[in-house]
């Protein structure tokens, strides 16, 4: 069969039809309702896409993924509250509208940067990732080991404010995916005898655990009051605005991608500086913070930029960028697909189909924003009190379901716990499980590189390839500790007692 | 005032104690070395221990210099404590009885129970709720995608 007929047989599956833009409404209205996250939706709705064809299961996923990120800009406009942190500059401009009477006309313009932002994002992708996948081919062992070292690196510096922090929980991810059956050696390692832990610890109960129950727990724990949302009125985001906000949103999409293509940097980090830039340049600049549409396009450009582009990384190279790719690599393992230069050698028309899902995603973002704009409200409106049960209720079901024992579901929970304890530490969970998810590649790539040197650490270092990697992890590590050092000194200068 | 200090400092101090009792108890115990080893080769003890004393390095200074800084941080008592109590406790007879009445009945009695009588909504919405999304689950995952939850061994 040729390539375009497989293109096409992938493409006309019945449960993709159907699926993609039901995964796209699904994550516009758990970005809408404050308290739950993209990662939570993602990591709870992952389980049950396993049981679907490949190409659905991860694009049901990035489906998700995408339409939450518009999602969180809802109630940032309507409620002051971001929907998700990639919508915390929204906030800043969408609620003046929104309590000046505009709240459809800045939830329009959101719209329309969201979906420019999101389609130049895939449009970098499809122009990037195959590039970037040809040069991967020229990575060995060392190299994979020097990337993943950097991207590791990278995560730990841009998640938290203490990079050390970072770092450890990565060290503590790694660490979680050695437990299990050495694969060279057949010995067991931190299994403390039990039978089920010989196969590792389970990724599904880890992801759910640290990423959808601390919410809830931390729900439970204090007493929150679900927020009243404005209504949303018959204002409109007219051409007129559509010409005044476009090279905002430009500008915003293009710092979307190339900070969405960084791994670790992802699409919180993005919006502060296309906001920023916006503040900056945007013809209507001396609104900002009182209701300035550019404010709004700018934001929601830009961390829509980053949704395609966080694949760039995962896709070429199989190192994924943030949470969500994490749990993407994740699901394509399970699925028995290995991202990577060898998945655009070995299956291109699966590439190339889910590159044309990508831009219809894009497209369902637009109908759906339009088609639900007048339930926009109930929906950012409902109480939290009723909905945490249910996602309990699929959590459990979730973590059960792939490996058909409570023993999952126990370990689910006991990460909850562990979740909520890490918040307190301020050790920060993405790192966690990005270590976890790179553990075996990292011990895999480091063991074959030092077969092939014959033991020789120093040859890690060499190679004009790898020596550029471990530059980059050099440069940023020291440039974190010295912005550290320059902070805390200035804080000393300021004010004798640190902040609390 | 040195608690809260220590407070600000303890996710360095769980890093630099879990390092140690990695290298001086769990590795030890829990990672034995093979009979023989491939040569060239790092055995399995190689990545735990270098994570081991990564953590313990990093745990240190992180500790010493936010105690050092003079940051403070105070953890405040959760309010809703026994609120969180009763919902664990419901989750957990949940979990206990699932094997015999099965995960989605004792999931949608799990979800009542919680809606209503821990978060006090009312309940003839969180039953209409939790019977809604009990059966819209069952439809979708157990009848259409025929992922296996347990039924429970009181319905045979």
């Amino acid at each position: 069969m040729d390539h375009l007929s497989l293109v096409l047989q992938h493409l006309s599956q019945i449960e993709l039809i159907l699926l993609l833009p039901l995964a796209v409404l699904a994550g516009m209205v758990i970005g809408a309702i404050p308290g739950l996250t993209s990662t939570m939706a993602v990591g709870v709705l992952l389980p049950f896409t396993l049981f679907l064809d490949p190409l659905v299961g991860v694009l049901i996923l990035v489906g998700i993924g995408k339409g939450s990120l518009f999602g969180g800009s809802i109630s940032a406009i309507l409620m002051n509250v971001p929907g998700t942190p990639a919508a915390a500059c929204t906030v800043l401009d969408g609620y003046p509208l929104a309590r000046n009477g505009q709240a459809g006309r800045a939830i329009e313009c959101a719209l329309w940067g969201s979906f420019i932002g999101d389609m130049l994002s895939v449009v970098a992708l499809v122009l990037v990732a195959g590039w970037l996948a040809k040069f991967g081919q020229q990575f060995g062992p060392k190299e994979f080991f020097a990337l993943i070292l950097l991207s590791l690196m990278v995560i730990a510096a841009l998640s938290q404010d203490s990079l050390p922090r970072g770092i450890c929980g990565g060290l503590f991810g790694i660490l979680l995916g050695t437990v299990g059956l050495d694969l060279v050696n057949a010995t067991p390692r931190f299994t403390f005898g039990s039978l089920e832990l010989t196969d590792g610890i389970p990724f599904l109960p880890l992801l759910i655990g640290l990423f959808a129950l601390p919410d809830i727990i931390e729900h439970y724990m204090s007493k929150v009051q679900d927020l009243k949302a404005q209504p949303i009125d018959r204002s409109r985001f007219s051409k007129a605005d559509f010409r005044l906000t476009l090279p905002t949103i430009l500008k915003g999409s293009t710092v979307g991608i190339v900070m969405g293509a960084i791994p670790g940097i992802g699409a919180t980090a993005s919006t502060f500086v296309a906001y920023a830039e916006a503040k900056r340049s945007a013809p209507d600049r001396d609104q900002f913070g009182k209701g300035a549409l550019s404010g709004v396009a700018a934001a929601e450009s830009a961390n829509s930029g980053t949704k395609a582009a966080t694949l760039i990384p995962l896709l070429a190279l199989g190192v994924p960028g943030d949470v969500i790719t994490a749990i993407l690599l994740g699901a394509f393992y399970f699925h028995g697909l290995a991202p990577g230069p060898l998945l655009f050698q070995n299956d291109l028309p699966f590439i190339h189909a889910m590159y044309i899902a990508l831009f219809c995603a894009g497209f369902f973002i637009l109908l759906w924003g339009y088609l639900l704009k007048r339930w926009m409200t109930p929906i950012a409106s409902v109480p939290r009190d009723m909905l945490y049960p249910p996602i309990m209720l699929l959590c459990i079901v979730g973590a059960y379901a792939l490996s058909n024992s409570m023993f999952a579901v126990y370990t689910m929970f006991l990460f909850g716990i562990m979740g909520v304890l890490l918040r307190r530490l301020r050790i920060p969970a993405p790192t966690i499980l990005i270590g976890f998810v790179l553990s075996s590649l990292l011990e895999d790539n480091l063991r074959r590189a030092l077969l092939i040197s014959r033991g020789d650490v120093l040859d890690l270092f060499s190679g004009p390839l790898a020596l550029t990697l471990h530059a980059a992890t050099v440069i940023i590590v020291v440039t974190v500790a010295w912005r550290a050092l320059r902070r805390s000194r200035v804080g000393k200068v300021g004010s004798p007692v640190a902040q609390e | 005032m040195n608690a809260e200090r220590l407070t600000a400092a303890a996710g360095g101090l769980s890093a630099l104690v879990l390092g140690l009792l990695l290298l001086l108890f769990l590795i030890p115990a829990y990672v034995p070395e093979p009979a023989a080893l491939a040569p060239n080769a790092p055995g399995p003890r190689a990545i735990p221990k270098i994570i081991a004393w990564g953590l313990i390095i990093l745990g240190a200074f992180e500790a010493v210099t936010t105690f050092m800084s003079g940051e403070r941080i105070r953890w405040k008592r959760p309010e809703g404590l026994g609120r969180l109590f009763l919902v664990g406790g419901i989750i957990l007879v949940t979990l206990l009885v699932t094997p015999y009445v099965g995960m989605i009945p004792a999931g949608i009695v799990m979800m009542v129970a919680i809606t209503s009588g821990a978060s006090g909504q009312r309940l003839v919405p969180s039953v209409l709720t939790a019977l809604v999304f009990g059966g819209a689950l069952y439809l979708v995952f157990v009848l259409l995608a025929g992922i296996p939850v347990p039924g429970g061994s009181l319905w045979g």
